[in-house]
């Protein structure tokens, strides 16, 4: 009862909210520049061949799949973003507010408080960002570059997905811990810079760590779904471009992590935390 | 409902915060359909004490029970029964008054239809029905407080923890307030209300508990206490005898 009560009110405040449009922003803006950019490249592709100089094969022509890709990097700064804003505010915005005691004296269990406000924000969130890979792929058809395949699309989906609940749970999880909203965005925001630095870093470690190291990234783990979902036809920058299909065996092990390492645990904890926590009125 | 003597009862209740004792030990029997006036200094424990009760805070020690139902293992059900104005409320400031207090109702376990009922009613009862679709964050802080108080009343609850209900209200809001007190106590059912002004408690409470240092210094019904509940008070905080 208590959970249906949170979920309808949250998903309502969520699309009704000025917030809401700030994420429409944030979504559809790095959309749009991605689409002009593409179409920049695929009218003069000097300038694809410009920025790839220091590879070593620089690309010359542009393919859906490097539109794809290079959305995929930009995009997942704005669901970062966006996860961070939103779900930092699930106890810690309560709390600051001053509603906290009072929500806790009503006749429902903690946890419902926060999976309620969890489901609610990935019932708004995850379609939106489906619908921001789909324009994507529609506006590079239309532009002439080509289409990109059914199963690329879906990898492309599927990792942005995962993006949107993993950052939304790790999210969670500094909500709990913080007071104030701000203070949860900026732990949360500073936990993803550390652990995009680490991910960078991990390329110049000798293999073995970084193989070990592997285990809690992220990208890694994207890179992998993408790899397989798509037959080995696409995969993200940030880890070197795309793969070869890695084997139902690793995809699973790298669906594990995502989904349970990296989505359930952090929300767990966040329940568990908030379970015993004592709340006093700001 | 359970039959029980006392409406609430707690036995050696503590709560500790590392080196400091918000409540020590503390035992308490308020009876059903009692106003009991929870009075002491800034700091004294009686925040600490409601928020245990409600569920907030995590007993130190001690147990608790409200209506016969212990608030560490029956929680849910302590809370199915309860209201609660907490000191210095907050508010989803974008909703409307109406809308806030029907889903306050909702998550008390009332509902839909009878939600929107008692959230009209309440309303009405607290002068705010013609500003009830207004947003929350157009209201001045008395409109704020009554829309608070009303919250607390929402569910029909059986025992209703008021802290400093009538903070930021005129003379004549506060007035009716503590009619809306007395009224529902008549119902049978039990408020504690911690306040800072003595002579409200004096007016409505049947019994007054006096906390400091998170230890009960004095309990007394009203109409055993010869003079005034100021010297009362003041005698208790100072630890004379009466």
């Amino acid at each position: 009862m208590g959970l249906k009560v949170i979920f309808m009110r949250e998903t309502r405040d969520i699309i009704l909210s000025k917030r809401f449009l700030l994420y429409l922003t944030l979504l559809f803006l790095p959309l749009i520049m991605n689409v002009w950019f593409s179409w920049m490249m695929y009218k003069d592709p000097s300038i694809l061949l410009q920025m790839t100089y220091f590879l070593p094969e620089p690309i010359e022509i542009v393919t859906p799949m490097i539109c794809m890709m290079s959305y995929l990097d930009i995009a997942t700064f704005s669901i970062a973003l966006i996860a961070v804003l939103h779900a930092s505010d699930f106890i810690a915005g309560e709390q600051s507010r001053g509603m906290l005691t009072m929500l806790v004296s009503k006749p429902l269990h903690r946890w419902e408080l926060i999976v309620g406000k969890y489901i609610s924000f990935m019932v708004v969130f995850l379609p939106l960002l489906t619908l921001n890979i789909v324009l994507m792929t529609v506006s590079i058809y239309v532009i002439g570059i080509g289409a990109v395949e059914g199963v690329v699309l879906a990898g492309y989906i599927f990792a942005v997905l995962f993006y949107g609940i993993v950052f939304t749970s790790i999210a969670t999880l500094f909500s709990v811990l913080s007071k104030r909203p701000s203070v949860a965005s900026l732990g949360t925001m500073i936990f993803l810079i550390l652990w995009m630095i680490f991910d960078f870093m991990n390329v110049y470690l000798p293999q073995t760590t970084a193989d070990l190291l592997n285990t809690i990234s992220l990208s890694h783990h994207i890179n992998i779904v993408l790899g397989f979902i798509s037959n080995g036809q696409a995969g993200i920058f940030a880890k070197g471009g795309i793969l070869e299909d890695p084997g139902i065996e690793i995809f699973m092990t790298s669906l594990f992590a995502i989904l349970v390492m990296l989505t359930l645990i952090p929300v767990l904890l966040s329940i568990i935390i908030f379970q015993k926590k004592d709340i006093k009125n700001r | 409902m359970p039959k029980v003597k006392y409406a609430i009862v707690t036995e050696n209740l503590t709560k500790r915060y590392g080196h400091i004792l918000a409540v020590d030990n503390l035992n308490l029997n308020v009876e059903h359909g009692d106003i009991c006036g929870l009075l002491g200094p800034n700091g004294a424990g009686k925040t600490t004490l409601i928020e245990m009760l409600i569920g907030a805070l995590k007993p130190t020690s001690g147990t608790a029970k409200i209506l016969g139902y212990d608030i560490r293992t029956n929680s849910l059900k302590v809370r199915k029964m309860i209201g609660f104005l907490p000191e210095n409320c907050g508010f989803y400031k974008n909703m409307s008054g109406f809308r806030f207090l029907r889903y306050m109702a909702e998550l008390g376990g009332i509902t839909k239809q009878n939600a929107l009922k008692k959230a009209n009613e309440l309303l009405k009862k607290v002068g705010l029905s013609e500003r009830g679709d207004s947003r929350i964050s157009t209201y001045s802080g008395g409109m704020k407080q009554r829309l608070a108080i009303a919250q607390a009343f929402i569910t029909d609850p059986a025992i209703v923890f008021l802290d400093e209900p009538t903070s930021d209200l005129d003379p004549i809001v506060r007035e009716e307030i503590l009619e809306m007190i007395v009224d529902y106590a008549k119902k049978g059912k039990t408020v504690l209300i911690a306040s800072h002004i003595l002579p409200e408690i004096n007016k409505i409470s049947d019994i007054v508990t006096i906390i400091d240092n998170g230890k009960i210094k004095k309990t007394a019904r009203l109409e055993t206490i010869q003079g005034s509940l100021e010297d009362f008070y003041k005698k208790a905080i100072k630890g004379e005898v009466y």
